[in-house]
């Protein structure tokens, strides 16, 4: 009985020392897992912090990067104003700022005595404009640098390329007229042609997809098909015709002294000529058509206006109806 | 911890203690255990020795399961904040890249040379891109013969020759996609046949970027950085590039037209000939070198009779053509002498003869007078003819003065039209 006993004791304390043992062995296994754990945590938090940095790092990437990419969008007119309109956009979607002016005349700085003012220069030393700033966050004016230094480059295009078409009258590429001497040129002749009771013929020539030989062959391609077509109708005009660049693919002529009928002679001979043409572009050897609309001069169309409208339209027509044709403003 | 142990220790002494009290009390008392008791006891022991075990390997492998988790996360969170890192370190980079493009804009701002624009745009990004490495090319197109002109390079290796002054098969790929490219490793780009490309004998290429420089839909040219190593470039550098490109183009666009406007100073785009605004600031200087060496200078005022009724009869462009070929007239006449000849006014040349004196330059005026009447002009089938009047004045016979010398040039030539047109006149 007495050993009975005994051997319940040791069974009891068998159990709590195995129970120790395993706790024990448990417990130094948790310790290492709760640093793990541990570990971990710092762990996460660190790369939290380094996402953040990452962020922040990338954003202002981003936004600077943002600012560089406008180059194309303020290049994007050839006109002083509508620049400075895409600048100012600009300035007011990436930058807290007041107010900002694009001044031409130096007198009217005087009205901007509490603006910061910048001078725009052109060629050295030739001031061209000011810029008047008012309110600008110190953290800004690097961005503000930026876009200045963008819109500046703007400028200088727009305003070296008036220069140039004031001085101008043959357009590089075509060498025929450019369009402001070309349109110069025209009402001349129509003042001319009142005056004398003579009839006048004018024709607007587009060439046909030009679009898709541009996008298939690229823009070089597309520059010498435009030249070979120029040289085209330049040869097979008459020497008091004139060729003038009106748009981006469209070519305008004005026949002096010629009818309707005489008009679309002409007009179906520079088509039927293009279309027989092989165009040789550097390596390429192309075939193009142009769709041409004409337009007369009557006594009851007064304006060089309504003669290039009524020539649009049949040149709209002659598209609608297949391209590679010849059509006048229907009646 | 320490407790623990101790306590294990305690159970163990206590256990081994009632172990050896139960041999020693069976053994010398010879109190008998009942077998079966003992048997029990030992089976019951084991169970829960088993049991015990069980329970302590579940949690064991519960635990374990935690810790290889977390070390497997812990493992991934390393490599996580590493690509952080680099990442960070890759923006950073970026930035300080992306920062030079500033001064990049304002010295393109600060210079309208081609010259100049040409070598900040290739400068800037065979530091930055290349890292000084490889070869950096410049392109220009040239519309009228329709080609690639190389205009500018930097060369590591400075014995390497470029043959291909007009761009070679990858240039011409851009060209015809107006795209930009990038080759990492030319060996594995389907688009072009690395063989054949070898065979040409070309100087060895593995990697290249090359962006278009575009304004308005129009070419200006190429900006091309390449290295004999493949893998040189990523997407990034590619990128960067075409911004540069992008704001090259404007820059280099605004050079040209620069060049024009130059150019439109100087020469009549009609004519060809020089404008009034060049002639003037050369006969500022040609008078005062011939007043210094004591020679003799000759101006001569031109002026088509009868214009404005031609303009009126034949049209404009009729006009132009006039004006085209009697100014070709008076240049070639003119080239043997020591000449300048502008276009005045509308219809007016105006012609400065530097050590020609009177009498000969008024023989000279009597010649072009002829020539130009002898000169058919054919409009629609028709033969047309122009007369000029000329006025003739000396320096320093009439005046001292270049400003006096063009007035009394001009009052000949007035006097030539009231005397009837077609004459040369003296003051």
């Amino acid at each position: 009985m007495f050993n009975l006993i005994v051997l319940l004791i040791i069974t009891l304390i068998w159990v709590l020392f195995l129970h120790d043992v395993f706790v024990c062995h448990l417990k130094k296994i948790e310790v290492k897992n709760s640093h793990l754990s541990d570990d971990f945590k710092n762990l996460a938090e660190l790369k939290k912090k380094l996402d953040l940095e990452n962020t922040q790092l990338n954003k202002t990437f981003e936004d600077t990067l943002v600012l560089y990419e406008l180059t194309k969008d303020i290049c994007k007119s050839l006109d002083e104003e509508k620049v400075f309109s895409i600048f100012n956009k600009n300035l007011r979607k990436y930058i807290g700022i007041g107010d900002c002016r694009y001044i031409k005349d130096k007198a009217d700085l005087i009205k901007y005595k509490d603006h910061l003012i910048l001078s725009l220069s052109i060629e050295e030393n030739q001031v061209v404009g000011y810029l008047a700033v008012d309110r600008i966050l110190e953290t800004d004016k690097d961005k503000f640098g930026i876009l200045t230094q963008q819109f500046l480059i703007g400028l200088r295009r727009a305003l070296l390329y008036q220069k140039v078409q004031g001085l101008t009258i043959t357009d590089e590429l075509t060498q025929v007229y450019c369009r402001r001497y070309f349109l110069e040129r025209f009402s001349e002749e129509l003042k001319r042609s009142k005056k004398n009771k003579l009839s006048l013929s004018f024709l607007m020539i587009d060439i046909d997809n030009f679009k898709q030989f541009n996008d298939r062959y690229g823009h070089l391609v597309g520059d010498g098909i435009l030249r070979q077509v120029s040289k085209i109708i330049s040869d097979i005009v008459r020497q008091i015709d004139f060729i003038g660049r009106y748009g981006g693919e469209e070519l305008s002529i004005v026949l002096a002294e010629t009818d309707k009928e005489q008009a679309n002679f002409a007009a179906e001979r520079i088509r039927q000529a293009i279309e027989q043409a092989v165009i040789k572009v550097y390596d390429e050897e192309l075939k193009v058509t142009v769709s041409i609309g004409v337009s007369n001069f009557s006594a009851n169309m007064q304006h060089v206006s309504e003669l290039i409208e009524n020539a649009d339209q049949a040149l709209y027509l002659a598209k609608e109806t297949g391209k590679n044709r010849v059509c006048f403003k229907p009646a | 911890m320490q407790q623990t142990t101790f306590r294990k220790k305690l159970w163990l002494i206590l256990l081994l203690l009632l172990a050896g009290f139960l041999i020693i009390n069976s053994l010398f008392f010879h109190q008998k255990i009942n077998l079966f008791a003992f048997f029990s006891f030992f089976l019951l022991n084991l169970v829960i020795f088993f049991y015990i075990l069980k329970l302590f390997k579940d949690n064991l492998s519960l635990i374990q399961s935690q810790i290889e988790r977390n070390e497997e996360q812990i493992n991934i969170i390393n490599v996580e904040i590493n690509n952080c890192r680099e990442y960070g370190q890759g923006v950073a980079f970026k930035i300080t890249r992306y920062s030079n493009l500033k001064k990049l804009i304002e010295n393109l701002n600060r210079s309208l040379k081609l010259e100049t624009v040409i070598n900040v745009l290739s400068s800037t990004v065979y530091s930055l891109i290349s890292n000084s490495c490889g070869t950096a090319l410049f392109y220009l197109v040239d519309h009228q013969y329709q080609k690639l002109n190389l205009v500018h390079s930097i060369k590591e290796d400075s014995d390497l020759v470029i043959l291909s002054k007009e761009g070679d098969i990858f240039d011409h790929w851009i060209l015809r996609h107006s795209n930009q490219l990038i080759i990492e490793d030319l060996k594995n780009d389907f688009r072009f046949d690395s063989d054949s490309i070898r065979s040409k004998e070309m100087r060895p290429v593995l990697s290249l970027i090359s962006s278009p420089l575009v304004s308005h839909n129009s070419l200006l040219g190429l900006l091309r950085l390449e290295s004999k190593k493949s893998g040189s470039f990523n997407q990034d550098d590619l990128r960067f590039l075409s911004l540069v490109a992008e704001l090259g183009a404007v820059a280099v666009e605004n050079s040209l037209l620069f060049q024009k406007t130059q150019d439109l100073a100087i020469h009549d785009d009609l004519t060809g000939i020089f404008t009034k605004h060049y002639f003037t600031a050369r006969l500022k200087d040609e008078a005062k070198r011939c007043l210094r060496l004591d020679q003799q200078l000759s101006l001569m005022m031109i002026d088509i009779d009868f214009f404005k009724q031609y303009n009126d009869k034949f049209g404009h462009t009729a006009g132009d053509i006039v004006l085209k070929k009697v100014s070709s007239l008076l240049k070639d006449s003119l080239s043997d002498y020591n000449s300048l000849l502008c276009r005045f006014g509308g219809e007016e040349f105006l012609v400065m003869l530097s050590g020609v004196d009177k009498q000969k330059s008024l023989e000279i005026a009597e010649n072009l007078r002829k020539h130009i009447l002898m000169e058919n002009i054919i409009l629609r089938r028709q033969e047309t003819h122009v007369t000029v009047s000329i006025g003739v004045a000396n320096m320093p016979n009439d005046t001292k003065d270049e400003d006096e010398l063009v007035q009394k040039a001009d009052k000949a030539m007035y006097q030539a039209k009231s005397e009837g047109r077609n004459r040369v006149c003296l003051i």
